[in-house]
């Protein structure tokens, strides 16, 4: 279980004046969950997902993950980021292992563990690669799978498919609600795109700001997979965007 | 035609306009009939031809392009041995910066041959040959003065600090961070991606250092206390009018100089991994 408790950040804006990125969050994850983070830019949800992945200390509040403190970085809490998310230098193979070479892991065994995962998100022949050879999703499965071969408890997604074509990324997210149902990792997923919330998520957070903090957070308890164009996702999308629009207050 | 061959093509290209400069050069020294001024091409090629025979009083050609590459890559090495690490810490931790760029910023306009009066005066002629008395005998033991190898400290130590510097703060942030969320700290992080991510602008930094280092050199053997090297090899030469060495030791020095950078071109090339196959 991961919990937010009444969770703060400032920072030290460009102009010397403390900017309140989040203010007063409080959140619940379950063990298994796949919560989305939705909102415009600058409503706190990847500094939120920061937060968790112990790359930003709050101001006030705390984070626990299984009632233990978040105290910094860990690969418990692994991150795939939007852009530049591999090593350019090293193989893909090198790339999945690395959580693994830095853990101690005996080549051979971390090897057999990289190619187990990047078999799961359909990569096998592409071992010996470098990122550059690869396509963006390519690239971004690769990152997936790097972030899976630690084990970790918690996989944090930070606009994982934003910088891909529509296609690929429509893809991708089948991809991941496969591996999900078959790993069962808790996942924390940012987006601004309100369908791919509806399509992936247990719960939708939606955040508005700054300074951030959460306005409603939606049930989503359709059965995956979940079709685009039934009229129970549509309904699903309008209640997410219903919340974005009372946030930006255009209604 | 030409179409065919466009290799040869290309050769013939590069090749026309140093041929002309050449053929100009040969027909206007035995024109002017002045080796002193202008040597001919064969007196030249034939100083060249012949590089371990003695010159003048000095060694031979050989001999003193031995000395200045031994002292250059002495120079060098120390200079990559510091400016990579101070690099390395001066481009991630902010502190570190604020602490040491005032001072680098003010010292590195200094010309390093500004420096050659205070050196010669904290460290004279000093040898390698006075901490190892073996080397005594030897023309290329005694002529490593330490003067000239901290010139080309000097020369090379800025190009290597500024790349690195540069080098670690143009790594994207994602490369670090990814790192620290898959457990990576400490020095792991410093050696599987801190490094690594920053060693192509390195690279360069070495490049052009080893450059600097290399016109720094010839320049510093020229100056008082030198007594042997390609620096001093023409110097000598000048004074004793004889222009077919002097053009030699700078044809030596240029092709030295052209190798050395080509070298490290091609290891700059392998590092850009995105063409690595």
């Amino acid at each position: 279980m991961l919990e937010l408790d009444r969770v703060t950040k400032r920072f030290n804006g460009a102009d010397g004046r403390a900017v309140t990125a989040l203010s007063d969050v409080s959140l619940t994850i379950a063990r298994h969950e796949m919560v989305c983070l939705v909102g415009r830019s600058g409503c706190g949800k990847t500094t939120t997902l920061r937060l968790i992945a112990g790359l930003e200390r709050a101001t006030h509040g705390r984070i626990l993950l299984n009632g233990v403190p978040v105290e910094g970085p860990s690969a418990q809490r692994c991150v795939v980021f939007q852009r530049y998310t591999l090593f350019p230098w090293r193989s893909v193979l090198r790339n999945v292992a690395f959580g693994l070479e830095i853990q101690g892991v005996p080549k051979s065994k971390r090897h057999a563990i990289a190619r187990h995962y990047l078999a799961l998100v359909g990569l096998a022949e592409q071992v010996h690669a470098f990122p550059a050879q690869l396509s963006g999703g390519m690239q971004q499965r690769v990152a997936v799978a790097r972030a899976l071969a630690t084990d970790p408890q918690v996989l944090l997604m930070d606009e994982p498919f934003g910088a891909l074509d529509a296609q690929t990324r429509t893809v991708l997210q089948q991809e991941l609600i496969r591996i999900w149902q078959e790993d069962r990792k808790t996942i924390v997923f940012v987006t601004h795109d309100i369908q791919e919330a509806a399509l992936l998520a247990d719960r939708v957070v939606v955040m508005q700001g700054p300074p951030g903090r959460i306005q409603a957070i939606l049930n989503c308890d359709l059965p995956r997979p979940r079709d685009k164009g039934a009229p129970a996702f549509l309904a699903l999308c309008d209640r997410i965007h219903t919340m974005l629009e009372v946030v930006n207050g255009w209604n | 035609m030409s179409r065919g061959f466009p290799i040869l093509k290309g050769w013939l290209d590069r090749l026309t306009l140093p041929l002309l400069l050449l053929a100009g050069w040969q027909a206007t020294a035995l024109w002017l009939d002045k080796p002193t001024i202008l040597p001919r091409l064969d007196a030249v090629a034939s100083v060249l031809m012949q590089p371990t025979a003695k010159i003048l009083i000095t060694g031979s050609l050989i001999e003193n392009m031995a000395v200045s590459l031994i002292r250059v890559v002495l120079g060098f090495l120390l200079a990559a041995g510091t400016a990579i690490p101070l690099g390395l810490a001066m481009g991630y931790f902010q502190r570190v910066e604020r602490w040491v760029d005032s001072s680098v910023e003010i010292l590195r306009p200094i010309p390093p041959l500004a420096w050659v009066p205070l050196i010669l005066a904290w460290l004279g002629i000093r040898s390698l040959a006075d901490w190892f008395p073996f080397l005594q005998t030897s023309l290329i033991g005694a002529s490593i003065q330490f003067t000239t190898v901290v010139i080309i400290f000097i020369g090379a130590f800025f190009p290597v600090l500024l790349n690195t510097i540069q080098g670690v703060r143009r790594i994207p942030r994602e490369y670090i961070e990814s790192a620290r969320t898959l457990g990576a700290r400490g020095w792991a992080l410093l050696h599987k991606v801190l490094i690594p991510a920053s060693l192509p602008m390195v690279v360069t930094g070495l490049r052009i250092g080893l450059g600097i280092g290399w016109m720094c050199l010839v320049a510093a053997e020229m100056m008082p206390g030198s007594t042997a090297g390609l620096g001093y090899l023409i110097w000598y030469a000048y004074e004793l009018l004889r222009a077919d060495i002097i053009v030699a030791g700078m044809i030596a020095i240029g092709l030295i100089g052209f190798g050395m950078d080509k070298g490290f071109r091609r290891l700059e090339a392998r590092l850009v991994w995105e063409s690595s196959g």
